[in-house]
């Protein structure tokens, strides 16, 4: 209690340096320190291993008037703590680089499925040929086919020009015009037509009937 | 002020964050991992992944809150991985019911007794004596501020008005008031380093 009753003895107002590294850390514990005012502490005072347990200790005065949690010790003091928590830093750091290094270098180990590599190369390339190759049998033949039937359509065409353009039908319905072309094709497909495709009533099918004259 | 001066790439801010928290955050791991030796190592882990993560610290919670949820889930990714050695995980685990909510709650209501030795509860209550005895000793202007301060937790500014004092004089008297509580748990704090609470 001596050394307590010695540090609150009352210290006349000004007698201790407002800008002592002890009041500034106190003030950083507060957030009550300006930039300037660390940028100072930094240099002054933090480099000597003295300000963790200060710090630490400072912090736990808070907690405990607080009632925020029991004065309980850490498992490690915290500059043993501190240090260790740096190397691990500090070799993960070291070890980026390393990596980076080794990688650029053309040290990275090969891959274990590096040796197949080739194999697939060629897999790959084979498949490639032999989709150019249907690819391009595809386009003669479409080109073939096209060819021809622009001849058919040649062909065909003087016939259709000759032919007459519409035609007098007689129906059930009466008299009717219809095209030559068509009435040709509706000849020709007579046995569809008369009844539904579908043998059964279908109202929403649009049929075309052929109904042929009585005489034909 | 430290997270950012941390960003801005000064090291000795974030030692501060780490002896800052170090002993909230032990008391935290302790409380869902039995061995000590592991406590310490995720209280490491804990600190190394929030240093790789602090860019993304955007500040709109509390700092500790991001820590907190950084150490829960290093903590159970850890324990995870102990899980593959049953034996292991029974030996380390404090509770199978111990989750993060009873973690929490237990942390806010400054901590159940049943995980700390007698020696340790014995050794709190002392420090906890001392701090009381030191401010009951303090002269009537120390006590003053540092109350306002850290019971209240009023700002520098709000305290002068209240004691109507320049704010260095608060400041000063704060720190002070800290010193002298300092000076008398130091020494009981440097016998308990080391021991398992």
């Amino acid at each position: 209690m001596n050394a307590v009753s010695h540090s609150v003895h009352p210290t006349p107002p000004g007698s201790m340096s407002s800008g002592s590294p002890g009041e500034a850390l106190s003030a950083l514990v507060d957030g009550e320190l300006s930039l300037m005012e660390w940028e100072a502490l930094q240099k002054s005072s933090l480099e000597d291993p003295a300000w963790l347990s200060d710090w630490q200790s400072f912090h736990l005065v808070g907690e405990v008037l607080r009632g925020e949690s029991r004065p309980q010790a850490v498992s490690q003091s915290s500059q043993e703590f501190l240090a260790a928590l740096n190397a691990r830093l500090r070799a993960e750091t070291v070890l980026q680089p390393a990596v980076v290094a080794a990688v650029d270098q053309g040290l990275r180990p090969a891959a274990a499925n590096e040796p197949v590599f080739l194999w697939k190369m060629a897999a790959g390339f084979a498949s490639l040929v032999a989709v150019v190759a249907v690819s391009w049998s595809l386009v003669a033949g479409v080109d073939a086919t096209s060819s021809e039937g622009a001849q058919m359509a040649q062909a065909a065409a003087p016939e259709a020009a000759a032919a007459p353009a519409t035609l007098v039908v007689q129906t059930t319905q009466g008299q009717v015009l219809r095209d030559a072309r068509l009435e040709a094709l509706l000849a020709e497909h007579r046995q569809y037509g008369g009844m539904s495709a579908l043998q059964m009533p279908a109202g929403f099918l649009r049929n075309a009937t052929y109904d042929a004259a009585p005489g034909r | 002020m430290l997270v950012q001066r941390t960003l801005a790439g000064e090291h000795k801010a974030f030692e501060m964050l780490v002896v800052k928290y170090q002993r909230r955050v032990e008391r935290l791991i302790g409380r869902m991992v039995r061995d000590s030796d592991l406590v310490q190592d995720i209280a490491q882990e804990t600190f190394i992944r929030a240093y790789r993560a602090l860019a993304q610290f955007r500040g709109d919670a509390q700092f500790y809150t991001w820590l907190y949820r950084i150490a829960v889930n290093t903590a159970k990714k850890q324990l995870m991985e102990l899980k593959r050695d049953p034996l292991v995980f029974q030996s380390q685990m404090k509770s199978d019911n111990e989750d993060e909510t009873s973690a929490s709650d237990r942390e806010l209501n400054n901590g159940a007794a049943d995980t700390e030795t007698p020696e340790a509860v014995l050794a709190s209550k002392e420090i906890a004596e001392a701090v009381n005895a030191v401010m009951d000793a303090l002269p009537d202007e120390l006590r003053m501020a540092i109350t306002l301060r850290e019971i209240e937790g009023l700002s520098y500014e709000d305290i002068a008005q209240a004691l109507d004092c320049p704010i260095g004089t608060v400041r000063s008297r704060i720190f002070r008031a800290r010193e002298a509580i300092s000076t008398r748990i130091k020494p009981m704090l440097d016998r308990q380093t080391g021991k398992r609470w």
